[in-house]
């Protein structure tokens, strides 16, 4: 006996038209065939298609009717009505077909980046489970008996070659936690580090709405009971999140994308127009960030609405020598403080000789040797 | 009767009549029986024929490449237990097992179940379709149709209002939007061992570059796409961003010959959980211990940043770092703002203050504060 083989475990080219109308053939006819059908724009925004697109594909299995032969089996009848999709069929494809070796793939990826590892531990809200380990039990349980069942061994060579770092648990379980009080609805209680803040961790109330990524970063999205409003939480400084049992509503308005502007978090406050000077060394990889343009002198000059001073002097002293602050000068006085703070700790000089031309870095953050 | 049966035509009765058979079936029977293929094999001369068979093949490795169960089977038929080929598809790899979940009133179960349920605890089912509906908005995934297919299929049995939902929302910045042509056709590349070609705008070198390299993984790190690949002109392993390339084709000739040989092992594993300033040479590599004020420490040992070595009381730290890529680290330490300090080496220690004056030299003491052009 040979069974199928992988034939290309892990993603091709794009599916022919065939194929893609067979995958979502496989999925309409078990949908609908469910007591009471299924709306079809219900079936159109599952499945990202037209409703035009739909009704084709159905037609492609209604019309089957003329050529098939009484006695060939799997009579398949469909039905639409005022706006629903019916099947009734006494043969086959009541149910979905099992995942696709690419499917089963995705459903690997989503399961191993659940884990907690280590000293990670992911307090349940139905109810505290841990493992053998310490750890957290319920993705060690889905990967075994979940996997098994769904997952086909061949899946698994194609896993080693996808890494989504920015994806991996976070080593303390916050944000597992804070995406399982969201889903419930819970409040949190968070322990968090104001940026720039020299005393200790605050703890805030929370009502937990969505989690956001940018930026290589997490950030959870939540309305603060001491602000009374919703604030963004940057998730490296949480240092802990703990669930209460007092659920909260969700206000039916709140976008979570409306957080976001232009590939970054947008944070609401008092702004300040700060333009900064990025050397040519560096200008290529900012312009392609900010969609902007290069200078005569090959520099670049980006106009940003700052609303946090800390983190514009973070982000100004991440490339050393090749940013600098031009305008307005209180800007450039939050660059000299910080530079002031750490060179008198030492007892350096200050202020050092202005050099004569603006210094040549030596690079800028890469990840590995790039090309 | 319609003058033309169509692919997916064909394909839907060929699946459901080999689905609903026990036994295999064999190749002259699909002939006769499937209407996409009977009314040229019953009424066609030899030709006509050897191209239904044709077609049957080519329906035959397309329905397996979709991951269709479509096995061939040896078995044996007659008096004289001839054995002959035939095809079928079991119902229990067909279709997806029914997943039931504990704790929940559910409908009871239809006829249609060919496997044991698979039992579901409430919070496993909460990351199996969290994890999937996250991976599905991950910007310029190369899997995020089949991402949002399997959770279509999961969430068949689980009702979402159940499972419960936590909103993840994933900024899409202008160069994730380049990228997303190429994630998948590197992806593939990757899986099939295809050497790929490429002009690549490395920031360093300022012109673009031709490259022809090996893809060995793609690694979705601080919100880009990166290709680990061997470049074979350099005969180095190397990391492109994605969305520096141009020109992007993969060597089509002999499409399922892969053109290298299996990369190294764990290859990824080494860009895993590792800052910028750990990727390198280990001979390179330099160990610094740095001081962190509280509350700063705080965050360091929240984000394992280092190792922890001592600790100074009053909250403050001592953590050390293994750097292989000093630049990085000089700039990371800067970036704290003056909450840490390179303790050790005087070496490097030095280098962040050199760094430090000349970023210092350029807002010069002046009177008055002016505005600088």
């Amino acid at each position: 006996m040979t069974r199928p083989g992988p034939a290309g475990v892990g993603p091709k080219a794009k599916p022919s038209i065939a194929g893609q109308q067979l995958e979502r053939i496989l999925y309409i006819l078990p949908a609908a065939s469910r007591d009471g059908g299924i709306a079809l724009k219900r079936l159109a925004k599952d499945l990202d298609v037209t409703e035009d697109t739909l009704l084709n594909d159905l037609a492609q299995v209604l019309s089957r009717s003329f050529y098939h032969p009484a006695d060939t089996g799997s009579e398949i009848q469909v039905a639409v009505e005022r706006g629903r999709v019916s099947v009734f069929t006494t043969g086959e494809f009541r149910r979905p077909a099992c995942l696709s070796l690419e499917e089963a793939l995705c459903l690997a990826i989503a399961l191993r980046q659940r884990r907690v590892e280590g000293r990670g531990r992911m307090p349940f809200l139905q109810g505290n489970r841990v493992g053998d380990d310490g750890g957290d039990p319920g993705p060690v349980d889905l990967l075994s008996r979940l996997e098994g069942a769904l997952v086909r061994p061949e899946a698994y060579s194609a896993l080693e070659k996808l890494e989504l770092q920015d994806l991996r648990p976070d080593p303390l379980g916050v944000r597992e936690t804070l995406a399982q009080c969201i889903a419930a609805r819970y409040k949190v209680t968070l322990t968090y580090l104001k940026p720039e803040s020299q005393s200790s961790p605050e703890s805030r109330r929370v009502r937990p709405y969505a989690l956001a990524h940018a930026e290589g970063r997490w950030y959870l999205l939540a309305h603060c009971e001491k602000a009374r409003a919703v604030r963004v939480f940057r998730l490296d400084r949480v240092l802990a999140a703990v669930p209460s049992h007092r659920r909260f509503r969700r206000p039916r308005d709140f976008q979570p994308e409306e957080h976001l502007r232009g590939g970054r978090i947008y944070v609401v406050g008092e702004v300040c127009h700060v333009r900064v000077w990025y050397s040519p060394k560096i200008a290529p990889w900012i312009v392609e960030r900010e969609e902007g343009q290069l200078d005569f002198d090959g520099g670049v000059t980006v106009h940003w609405r700052v609303v946090d001073p800390g983190w514009l002097v973070r982000h100004v002293l991440q490339y050393g020598p090749e940013a600098e602050v031009l305008s307005p000068p209180e800007a450039r006085e939050w660059v000299k403080d910080t530079l002031k703070k750490i060179l008198e700790a030492e007892g350096r000089p200050w202020p050092p000789p202005r050099e004569r031309d603006r210094p040549q870095g030596a690079g800028i953050p890469t990840t590995g040797k790039e090309g | 009767m319609p003058d033309r049966i169509t692919k997916v035509q064909r394909w839907l009765d060929l699946i459901a009549y080999l689905v609903g058979r026990r036994l295999p079936v064999s190749v002259e029977e699909l002939m006769e029986r499937i209407p996409g293929y009977a009314r040229d094999w019953v009424e066609g001369d030899e030709r006509t024929r050897a191209s239904v068979r044709r077609k049957f093949e080519r329906d035959k490795d397309e329905l397996r490449a979709f991951g269709i169960p479509l096995e061939t089977v040896r078995y044996r038929v007659g008096a004289l237990q001839e054995e002959v080929e035939g095809y079928r598809i079991q119902r229990k790899d067909f279709y997806l097992p029914y997943l039931r979940l504990l704790g929940r009133t559910q409908p009871a179960l239809a006829s249609v179940v060919f496997q044991e349920p698979v039992q579901v605890h409430p919070d496993e089912a909460f990351s199996a379709v969290e994890g999937l509906r996250a991976l599905s908005r991950v910007p310029a995934f190369p899997l995020a149709a089949a991402a949002r297919s399997a959770l279509r299929k999961i969430t068949f049995d689980l009702d979402p209002e159940a499972v419960g939902q936590a909103p993840v929302v994933f900024a899409v910045s202008p160069e994730s939007r380049r990228a997303a042509e190429y994630t998948r056709i590197l992806a593939d590349a990757i899986q099939r061992r295809k050497r790929a070609f490429f002009t690549y705008h490395g920031i360093r070198r300022g012109t673009p570059t031709s490259r022809r390299v090996q893809p060995w993984g793609l690694l979705f790190q601080h919100s880009h796409w990166y290709l680990v690949a061997w470049d074979e002109d350099r005969e180095a392993e190397r990391v492109f961003r994605v969305d520096r390339m141009e020109g992007l084709r993969i060597h089509e000739q002999e499409p399922h010959t892969p053109d290298f040989p299996p990369g190294p092992e764990n290859v990824m594993a080494r860009y895993r959980d590792r800052k910028p300033w750990e990727l390198g040479d280990a001979d390179e590599a330099v160990t610094a211990r740095v001081h962190f004020s509280f509350p700063t420490s705080l965050w360091a040992e929240r984000n394992g940043f280092g190792r922890l070595v001592e600790d100074l009381g009053e909250g403050g730290t001592v953590r050390e770092f293994l750097v292989r890529q000093v630049d990085p680290f000089l700039r990371w330490v800067l970036s704290l703002a003056g909450d840490a300090e390179i303790l050790s080496p005087t070496a490097l220690r030095e280098a962040f203050f050199t760094m430090a004056r000349q970023v210092a030299s350029l807002y010069p003491e002046t009177a008055g504060g002016q505005e600088h052009d």
